[in-house]
């Protein structure tokens, strides 16, 4: 488990990237172990390093698990948005335990439905590929493509219609 | 059926007309099914070339299938027995049943005779599929190409089918073409009949 000064060092880098003119900044699929399996940065400036983005997936990985069984009430899934001064983390977990979250801009809306649809790409273009090992990292070129065009800002606003 | 009105009565089976069936099958399904088919024989392959022809040889049953079913159905066991009579076959007839559209197009190769080409934008079993860049240019159209074969193979158009990338201009996916090069006694017999 992460401590403190760990956390606060992940926060600051995600502050770091708040310029950025995009709303969104970045999104994670984590695996069902906390194994980050796709990372994306939208942020024009202030770029996480690969060993920021895989220790950001392990912690929220843990962090979802506790805030599960810190729950006051039962049946708790997790944290599903996390709000801080710099940024807010929108996150969903599949029915297999694959997480999806994104960072974004406060208050930046229509971002659950993003993320449902970020699942559905993931279920077609990278669960239906041959190619794609089961819980490893996602190189599938469809799933990059549609994507993509999904996290354009205006395709946001008209998904959450 | 039982209770529902009256229903006529064949006293032979051969009488009843053929049912055309549930159209349509799930996509997902499909994808799935087909994922693990590919997933499977790259379990039995040593290289790429030997993936393609495994899939070919899928298809071929498939190809072989669809021939009899749609003469049987759509032509009253009729086949076509003229070269561009069974091209458009496959790329309306069997390509409708199959994919529920026609073929974006159907074109004669420009340098060889025997050659012609089907060319699909979106190739259906390539709708989920990424191929990875070790794979180079494998092309899991090699299953429809089998189709194709099947199809012509027992129609007595012997043919090398083969599906290929092609990349378009201005367009971020490459297109499918899959390429029929006929064998000689086809266009020889072809040319007999004038």
């Amino acid at each position: 488990m992460a401590s403190r000064s760990q956390l606060r060092l992940i926060f600051m880098q995600f502050s770091s990237i708040t310029f950025g003119m995009a709303a969104i900044y970045s999104l994670y699929i984590i695996n069902k172990s906390g194994g980050l399996i796709y990372y994306k940065d939208y942020g024009s400036s202030g770029r996480m390093d690969t060993n920021d983005s895989l220790r950001v997936a392990s912690l929220w990985h843990s962090m979802h698990a506790i805030s599960q069984q810190l729950s006051p009430v039962s049946g708790c899934t997790g944290i599903e948005l996390l709000q801080a001064d710099t940024f807010d983390l929108h996150c969903f977990q599949s029915l297999t335990g694959t997480k999806f979250f994104v960072v974004c801009e406060p208050g930046t809306q229509h971002m659950e439905s993003l993320l449902k649809f970020s699942y559905e790409l993931y279920t077609d273009y990278v669960l239906k590929n041959p190619f794609y090992e089961m819980e490893m990292p996602i190189r599938c070129e469809l799933f990059d493509i549609n994507l993509a065009q999904a996290v354009q800002k205006d395709r946001v606003a008209f998904l959450g219609r | 059926m039982i209770g529902v009105g009256k229903m006529k009565q064949y006293g032979n089976v051969l009488d009843k007309p053929l049912n055309k069936g549930k159209q349509e099958v799930s996509l997902s399904a499909f994808a799935f099914l087909f994922s693990e088919m590919v997933q499977y024989n790259q379990t039995q392959v040593d290289n790429i070339g030997e993936l393609e022809r495994r899939l070919e040889d899928a298809g071929y049953a498939v190809g072989a299938r669809v021939l009899e079913l749609l003469c049987h159905r759509d032509k009253g066991n009729r086949r076509e027995t003229r070269l561009l009579g069974i091209l458009s076959f496959v790329h309306s007839t069997v390509w409708k049943v199959l994919f529920g559209k026609v073929a974006d197009s159907l074109e004669k190769g420009t340098e060889h005779e025997d050659e012609y080409m089907i060319s699909e934008k979106e190739l259906l079993v390539n709708r989920f599929i990424s191929i990875p860049k070790d794979m180079g240019t494998f092309n899991c159209g090699a299953f429809v190409a089998g189709i194709v074969r099947g199809v012509l193979d027992g129609a007595g158009f012997p043919a090398v089918v083969t599906a290929h990338f092609v990349p378009m201009e201005g367009q971020q996916r490459p297109r499918t073409t899959i390429l029929i090069k006929f064998a000689e006694e086809v266009l020889l017999r072809e040319t007999r009949l004038g």
